[in-house]
């Protein structure tokens, strides 16, 4: 089938795969039409000139990890694997910054900036397989954006293929640059619609000399409010502030093997400094939170320290195995409404006859709601008019609802991004400039 | 040639009676006297008047200025307090200036969130100034920062000493309401979790008023750090005082500023009221700050004195009391004006290297200046790279300024040749777009270009800026300066004029 496209068109695509590889770049269960591979920066180039030629529907790929995200694709052809960009070809440890190819993943990068006592500080969900290239495209963050920022705030430089197949770079290896628009900005988040990204600059920070964090567990919602003003008005620095519901603490806690009693709230803190510095505000939010927190676990440097970070971070422990049943909802809020809007969602899913996770960088105001739905159409109907409504409740705040992952039926009756504001006029005027023909993962995002 | 310039002048009668009408006769300022205030900013070497500048008070009179600019196709462009080292708010075009000292507002400060929202004209200092009592503040602190406005900083993405540690204008910048050359508003950005779709705000910032007006700015906050320790060191090798830059980096230390000034800005500091006692043989001082929690402050103090004495510093002297401190940042603040002391002018410069090339690239920038034979000082960001080589010369010498602007030239050439940029926050402006080549490839141009077209398809908004002059298509470089009179105005330069 895919020599028969090829021919049909009449244009011959360097580094193509054989068809028996299509099925593993599928998009939201869509196979392309042809995949390649291609081995260099002029390959590359080349098939996407192909591409916008014929007015294919270009798919980027790096690992998969993020394929879920957004809408279907309206056109979908070529699926483009960045596979061959996936060195590490420049690294300064002086300088503290790194050259990177997109396909290059989190992880590796992360063992080869060890040796230093380095590291790319951000700690996205799929860390063992998540490629920067995905990483950037959808700006994906993990529990350390509190204290570190995301990948918007290291990224230096980016090397990135235009629609009409041209290479361009924008920043550098230099860690301040007001050199003319800032690219890495605009391209940060663009979930693949505007290039496709050969390779990267990020800034590097010091690992951390000592960590400590600690598991407060909270009887009600107000004591939870309380803590958190408390802790903004401090000179407390943590480096992660998540938050959990009961039901997020049960999963938590069955996998670390705590016993503990499941029904209550959670804030986990996370300190990332010297060890002095780290020693004394643990004590001092100890002393802080008294008279609100039922219980505190402290974890310092340790297995059990590292996979409650991990368990924060990853999607898996709260999804099931029946792929197609799992909800995730991605709900941004102005962080101080944390409480009103935890309240609200658990008042408003307690009929949806599913246990709900509620998961939070509560320090940025970002939710994350996951839950098994019955595959039946009132249930979705019910959980497609709350998500409307909720969209609704945060306009006025210019908060969002994103359905992350979602089974088919539901994103067919409610819209993924669900972005309507104004400004959503001057992101399709830029669309319609950077990609004219609309070749690059046309209709899954906004845009 | 000869050029009727009837039509433009009722044109000018016309924009000035609405202009009027909108704002009150108070607030437009259109005679030759009143105007030759604007005439240049920061950048002295360009300039060039406006035909008027207005002073709105809120967003519907930026918007009512902008809808009238594209009604008669006039260039416009905002200025805070017009401190701009790259032209960035000459009207090099003509045009108005909005000028926006009249919204200085704080609007709000949310402690809880730790935002402030302000209007463009709010003086960067002044939001620190504000939240002091709750222990916050605003981290971007350029040298300019008691008078440089908020609008001005987003416009330029500035930086500052401290944005080492703390990052840029646009790691601080949260949402904007912004007016577009079209005359449209918008709120973009959101202080609500996370941005849906592009990132138009780390777009905005940094686009040097090319893609239209911030009306309104919510910052981000940080808390105050508890502890500060300041200590100046004093090197007899500039050689050794760079490697003390590296050598603090490398052991994982990320001082919250790291500032150096060589042996001809310490002659001018000591010679001025900020003398702070600087042996004036020493070759080169670095300026080191370290801030954070009480517990562990000395634990960075030990680790970066044991840097520094591994490069063989002269003097160590760590500041004691809080006016101590103050005085050690007046002389580093203040080194730019102090440079009047030794040297009729001087042209303050900005590139960023990696910073592990500061001694080889320092190096090289002394011998352009004897080649040139002209006198150059340095007082920069060295834990950035980020340099401000300081020319200093005499205009009144023959062929000052043409040797002034070939030595600028060649350390730019110097800069991006090592692997660093053209501008680490001074912006491109008008002094630096005919670089933009060196940097950025004629198709990323066209990129940038493109989505310029998509804020400023007429090119009204701040025209002759950041963009290097096309050679085509009918277009053609006008310099400014040889074009000060009223016949080469918007009407007459096809750069902009496309409709």
């Amino acid at each position: 089938m895919q020599d028969s496209f090829q021919s049909k068109t009449k244009l011959s695509i360097p580094s193509s795969l054989p068809n028996s590889q299509l099925s593993k770049f599928k998009v939201h269960g869509l196979q392309p039409r042809i995949a390649a591979s291609p081995k260099t920066s002029e390959e590359m180039s080349e098939i996407i000139r192909v591409a916008q030629k014929s007015n294919w529907g270009v798919a980027p790929f790096g690992s998969g990890t993020k394929q879920e995200i957004g809408n279907s694709p309206k056109r979908f052809d070529l699926a483009l694997s960045t596979r061959f960009f996936n060195q590490i070809p420049e690294y300064e440890p002086q300088d503290l910054v790194v050259r990177v190819g997109s396909r290059c993943c989190l992880r590796q990068l992360q063992n080869h900036l060890m040796a230093d006592r380095l590291w790319l500080p951000i700690d996205p969900p799929h860390s063992e397989r998540s490629t920067l290239g995905g990483i950037v495209a959808t700006n994906s963050s993990g529990p350390c954006r509190f204290g570190n920022g995301t990948i918007r705030d290291y990224l230096l430089g980016i090397g990135i293929f235009q629609s009409d197949g041209s290479w361009t770079q924008f920043g550098s290896r230099v860690v301040k640059n007001v050199t003319g628009y800032d690219m890495c900005k605009l391209y940060t988040g663009s979930l693949g619609t505007l290039g496709i990204f050969s390779d990267f600059y990020f800034k590097l920070k010091p690992l951390p000399a000592y960590e400590k964090s600690m598991v407060m567990l909270f009887k009600n919602l107000q004591n939870i409010y309380d803590a958190m003003i408390l802790l903004a008005r401090s000179s407390l620095q943590p480096s992660a502030l998540e938050f959990l519901n009961s039901e997020g603490l049960e999963t938590v806690c069955q996998k670390m093997d705590l016993s503990q009693k499941f029904n209550r709230y959670a804030l986990i803190v996370r300190f990332s400094d010297l060890d002095k510095s780290v020693n004394w505000q643990v004590r001092e939010l100890q002393q802080k939170w008294l008279p609100y927190v039922d219980e505190g676990i402290e974890l310092s440097n340790s297995k059990q320290h590292l996979l409650l970070w991990e368990m924060l971070r990853e999607d898996g422990p709260y999804l099931s195995k029946n792929l197609n049943n799992n909800v995730k909802l991605k709900i941004n809020i102005i962080p101080t409404q944390l409480v009103h809007w935890v309240n609200l969602l658990e008042e408003n899913l307690a009929g949806i006859n599913s246990s709900v996770v509620l998961k939070a960088h509560a320090g940025n105001g970002i939710i994350q709601m996951y839950c098994h739905l019955e595959n039946s159409v009132p249930t979705i109907q019910t959980l497609a008019n709350l998500i409307n409504e909720w969209r609704a409740k945060l306009r006025s705040s210019r908060g969002s609802v994103i359905i992350e992952s979602g089974p088919k039926n539901l994103k067919k009756i409610v819209d993924t991004w669900g972005y309507c504001y104004k400004d959503l006029k001057i992101m399709s005027q830029i669309k319609n400039q950077l990609d004219p023909q609309e070749i690059l993962n046309p209709g899954r995002f906004v845009v | 040639m000869k050029v009727d310039n009837s039509n433009y002048y009722s044109s000018l009668n016309k924009i000035h009676k609405s202009l009027v009408t909108l704002l009150g006769p108070e607030w437009v300022l259109h005679t030759p006297e009143e105007l030759l205030v604007y005439e240049c900013d920061g950048l002295t070497l360009h300039t060039h008047p406006p035909d008027f500048v207005v002073f709105p008070n809120s967003t519907s009179d930026v918007i009512k200025i902008v809808t009238l600019a594209q009604k008669y196709k006039i260039p416009f462009l905002a200025r805070g307090a017009g401190t701009s080292l790259s032209g960035g708010t000459i009207a090099a075009a003509g045009g108005i200036i909005l000028e926006f000292s009249r919204m200085n507002k704080i609007i709000a400060v949310d402690q809880d969130n730790r935002l402030a929202n302000v209007q463009p004209g709010v003086v960067n200092l002044h939001v620190t100034q504000a939240t002091e009592n709750i222990n916050l503040h605003y981290a971007p602190d350029p040298s300019s920062q008691v008078a440089s406005t908020i609008g001005g900083n987003v416009a330029e993405n500035a930086g500052g000493p401290h944005t080492l540690k703390y990052g840029v204008t646009t790691n601080h910048v949260v949402a904007l309401q912004v007016v577009l050359p079209n005359g449209e508003d918008y709120q973009i950005g959101t202080t609500a979790g996370d941005q849906v779709g592009y990132d138009l705000v780390g777009t905005f910032v940094g686009s040097e008023g090319t893609l239209g007006i911030a009306t309104e700015v919510t910052v981000r906050l940080i808390y105050s750090p508890q502890a500060v320790k300041t200590l100046l060191v004093i090197y007899d090798s500039v050689v050794d005082a760079t490697k003390t830059v590296s050598g603090i980096i490398s052991r994982g230390i990320i001082p919250a500023a790291l500032e150096m000034i060589d042996k001809n800005t310490i002659q001018a500091i000591e010679a001025g009221v900020y003398a702070t006692g600087i042996p004036l043989d020493a070759e080169a001082v670095l300026l080191i700050e370290v801030d954070g929690l009480e517990a562990g402050i000395e634990q960075q103090l030990d680790e970066i004195l044991s840097v520094v004495k591994d490069y063989q510093a002269r003097e160590v002297r760590i500041a004691k009391t809080s006016s101590e401190r103050k005085k050690l940042w007046a002389a580093r603040k203040n080194a730019f004006g102090a440079y009047g002391r030794i040297s009729p002018n001087y042209y303050t410069m900005d590139g960023v290297i990696p910073r592990s090339k500061l001694p080889e690239i320092l190096n090289r920038i002394d011998g352009l200046g004897k080649q040139y034979g002209l006198r150059m000082a340095n007082v920069f960001h060295a834990g950035d790279g980020n340099l401000h080589p300081i020319i200093l010369y005499d205009i009144n010498q023959i062929d000052a300024k043409k040797k002034v602007l070939g030595l600028a030239g060649d350390i730019l050439r110097c800069c991006v040749e090592a692997g660093g940029t053209l501008s680490g926050e001074h912006g491109i402006g008008l002094e630096k777009k005919d670089f933009m080549p060196l940097f950025f490839s004629e198709e990323a141009i066209e990129v940038m270009r493109k989505l310029k077209t998509v804020f400023n398809p007429n090119n009204l908004a701040n025209p002759k800026k950041i963009f290097p002059m096309r050679r085509g298509c009918g277009e053609m470089s006008i310099d400014p300066e040889n074009n000060r009179s009223k016949t080469t105005a918007y009407e007459k330069d096809p750069e902009f004029v496309q409709f």
